[in-house]
């Protein structure tokens, strides 16, 4: 009686310490997952609302010094430029930020290229880095759009540091450190790129229909908000515009016609001036730290026309 | 399904429960069924392979045990041939058709052979060596027959080391599924522990090095010697994590249940000697290939090194040099049909020889440069010196061919100090970096015996134990690599 009384009493203990482990382990799951998140949103600058919003993938990320045009135009600027991010991810993207911080945004600038409505040519599951985010209705409701497994989507639900990954841990990180400036140093080697385009070993420019609804969705959308949008084509190598020149001016006229349509859409280009440039490029479509500041301070200059 | 696969974990949580509710006579057609199932996730109409075998050896196994001399011995030859002939045939064969064409080309001949389009069925290496063992042992008397078919395929399929071992004997393994397990929480939690270490060298450590090796191992064309240094380097932590990490997840997916499987690596990168370094890694292959071909050649060899005399070398040398380059070109070709793979045995073959041929130069020459005196430092020498060894037989195993693998050593040599290419990103890059520090930081620790190891007492106080437990978790969470991860194209 006594040993099956001390068996059970060991059992008792056994089952306490593992619910005592589980719950610990959501604790640091739980905690950590807020510090990061919190990171991530001040990488973003999600965690203050702002005057002026750049929405973009990495062109914006390398091209754009936030911290310059916060001190140059005096106001409150967020940069929520996710890599790889296509049109879709960005109207979710808006759609995140104006939820959080109300009806700060003046101004929204959103880069394009050619290429922004080619369908799969930029990234793939570049949902997946809005997980951290999914406590966001508008940002759930994007990531179920998605399809992901439904397994995948109880895990990221429930463990919440399964959410985050490599990119946005170094976007927690650069959060809380403060670190915004997001910089590639080099200078691209035009012969080599001159082989690769030879080679046709580039991204094709496409127009994807679905993609192109959920552009025009993004304008009406901001239209109806009355929210400026500057669509930045921030310079490409001249070489890969040269590439395909029908595709690449289709795209330009798509941009230019959408900049007529909507009163509340300007179209700032800076091919012309730029493209030429190979010194100010890290690789054929993002800048380096050179050409980072030269285009930071060229967009600042014409964000105060309209500001 | 794999390993490190959510349906792996359902699986494991019901099969594990299932065991334990059920009464014992039934346990073994449970695991039985479950191997099974586990098995046919992969491509089910190989289970029919695994069933012959597993038929031929079990009859063998009593036919051995019932014969005398000859007789005995022509059973234990069908069942190697049987073994033999499927691995060979399913391994193989294109690769044998691919030599035999290129040889009748040189003579203007064509091949009349069709190549047949075979997709190897999983583990097979593994079994086919286990199975093996059993035929082997009871012809050598050490292992009686097993009479209970269902406990026989068992021992063939147990699910936890179906796939990628480790590779067991019947001395240990089948007389355990005949033992009764009941439930005990410290078998529960050491199992646990082992198969978190292993998803964390899997899932964290080597499908993230994977990111950096696959893309400059597939277009080496593209990149040039220091990246090769790097990528070559990862790879060697990434096959020993994989490796070790999906074998760690077997035994203590085992241990949950009761049963303990051997060890199968024991800090293989700490080696001072290409030797010892054969003595941690695999283990249970090494000592496969030694009980049951290195030794059987030696003892052969002794019969027959008598008559021929040599100049060079004494006899001992000489049966030593050839028992050791015949079992490392049979290991090189275990682990995959390709020259490479053959490149890869000859290659450890003759870093052993060597070093027994030079064994008394090197310690003359150690002695004169005074390295000998200086314990740490000659060891830190000797650590690096296998390493990089061993390196060059992982370039050699990773290579699509031989001429990549020519290319990338030779470029190695010409180009250290190239441009590293930092890979997908440089901060993906610097975590992979980290988390080999925090290995060889974790496994130091093993060594000293603070941490755990094989399931040996811990000496860290439980707080800081539960921290690194949940740290690990932490780490699969948010630095696992999984099928759905964001994947940003290079321009």
């Amino acid at each position: 009686m006594k040993i099956k009384l001390n068996s059970y009493r060991q059992i008792f203990i056994n089952v306490v310490k593992c619910i005592v482990f589980v719950i610990l382990f959501l604790l640091v799951d739980y905690s950590l997952s807020l510090l990061l998140t919190s990171g991530l949103k001040k990488y973003y600058g999600l965690n203050k609302p702002a005057k002026i919003l750049l929405i973009g993938h990495s062109h914006t990320m390398l091209g754009l010094n936030k911290n310059l045009m916060e001190e140059e135009l005096h106001c409150n600027v967020a940069k929520y430029a996710v890599e790889g991010a296509n049109v879709r991810d960005r109207l979710a993207m808006i759609k995140h930020f104006l939820h959080i911080n109300g009806d700060s945004v003046k101004i929204i600038t959103y880069d394009v290229d050619p290429t922004f409505l080619t369908g799969s040519g930029i990234s793939k599951n570049s949902y997946t880095l809005f997980y951290p985010f999914m406590d966001d209705p508008y940002i759930e409701e994007y990531i179920r759009k998605e399809k992901p497994k439904k397994i995948d989507f109880l895990i990221k639900k429930y463990l919440r540091t399964s959410r985050f990954d490599d990119l946005n841990l170094n976007g927690a990180l650069r959060g809380h450190l403060g670190f915004y400036s997001n910089v590639k140093v080099g200078t691209i080697d035009t012969l080599a790129f001159k082989k690769r385009i030879a080679n046709n070993d580039f991204v094709r420019i496409t127009f994807d229909k679905d993609l192109k609804t959920d552009f025009e969705e993004t304008l009406k959308y901001l239209s109806n908000k009355n929210i400026k949008i500057v669509l930045l084509f921030l310079p490409t190598l001249d070489i890969l515009n040269k590439a395909e020149p029908e595709k690449y001016n289709k795209a330009l006229t798509l941009l230019y016609e959408y900049s007529k349509k909507y009163q509340n859409v300007y179209f700032f280009n800076y091919n012309n001036e730029y493209s030429k440039k190979s010194e100010l490029f890290y690789d054929s479509v993002h800048l380096n730290p050179k050409g980072n500041r030269i285009i930071t301070e060229r967009v600042i200059e014409d964000l105060r026309k309209i500001l | 399904m794999l390993f490190n696969s959510i349906n792996f974990i359902f699986f494991f949580i019901v099969v594990t429960t299932l065991y334990f509710l059920l009464p014992h006579r039934y346990r073994w057609f449970l695991l039985l069924c479950s191997s099974c199932y586990f098995y046919m996730s992969f491509v089910p109409v190989y289970i029919l392979i695994l069933g012959f075998t597993i038929i031929v050896d079990y009859f063998a196994g009593i036919l051995i045990e019932n014969s005398i001399g000859e007789k005995k011995k022509r059973f234990l030859l069908a069942s190697l041939f049987a073994n033999i002939g499927v691995l060979v045939f399913f391994k193989y064969y294109n690769f044998l058709n691919e030599n035999i064409s290129s040889l009748l080309g040189f003579m203007s001949l064509r091949n009349p052979i069709p190549y047949l389009s075979i997709i190897l069925p999983i583990g097979l290496s593994f079994h086919t060596f286990q199975a093996m063992s059993y035929t082997i042992e009871v012809y050598r008397g050490r292992q009686k027959a097993e009479r209970h078919f269902g406990i026989y395929a068992l021992y063939v399929m147990f699910y936890p080391q179906l796939v990628s071992g480790p590779i067991e004997r019947p001395q240990n393994l089948l007389v355990q599924f005949h033992e009764k397990h009941t439930f005990n929480f410290e078998r529960l939690s050491e199992g646990l522990k082992m198969m978190l270490f292993g998803f964390f060298k899997k899932v964290v450590i080597a499908d993230r090095l994977a990111l950096y090796v696959n893309p400059i191992y597939s277009n080496p064309s593209a990149y040039t010697g220091s990246t090769f240094i790097l990528a070559t380097f990862f790879f060697a932590f990434q096959i020993y994590c994989d490796f070790s990490g999906y074998t760690d997840i077997a035994i203590g997916a085992a241990r949950v249940m009761g049963f303990t499987l051997m060890r199968n690596f024991n800090f293989p990168f700490r080696s001072k000697t290409i030797s010892e370094f054969w003595g941690r890694w695999h283990i249970s292959l090494s000592t496969w290939l030694r009980d049951y071909i290195y030794l059987p050649l030696i003892l052969s060899f002794s019969k027959k090194m008598n008559k021929v005399k040599s100049i060079l070398f004494n006899k001992e040398t000489r049966i030593y040099s050839l028992a050791t380059i015949i079992t490392f070109l049979i290991s090189g070709i275990w682990h995959g049909a390709a020259w490479t793979f053959v490149i890869l045995g000859a290659l450890h073959g003759f870093y052993l020889v060597f070093a027994n041929i030079t064994k008394k130069v090197r310690k003359n020459i150690n002695h004169f440069i005074l390295l000998d005196r200086i314990p740490w430092l000659f060891n830190a020498i000797q650590i690096v010196l296998t390493f990089i060894l061993v390196n060059i037989g992982f370039l050699f195993f990773r290579s699509k061919n031989v001429e990549t693998a020519w290319y990338i050593l030779r470029s190695m040599f010409t180009h250290p100090l190239s441009k590293l290419y930092p890979g997908e990103s440089q901060w993906i890059t610097m975590i992979s970096i980290l988390l080999i520090f925090i290995l060889l930081i974790l496994e130091s620790l093993q060594i000293r015996g603070w941490i755990s190891v094989y399931f040996s007492k811990s000496r860290v106080p439980r707080p800081l134990r539960w921290a690194g437990y949940i740290a690990l978790l932490i780490m699969i969470c948010i630095l696992g690599v999984t099928g759905d991860r964001f994947i940003y194209f290079q321009f």
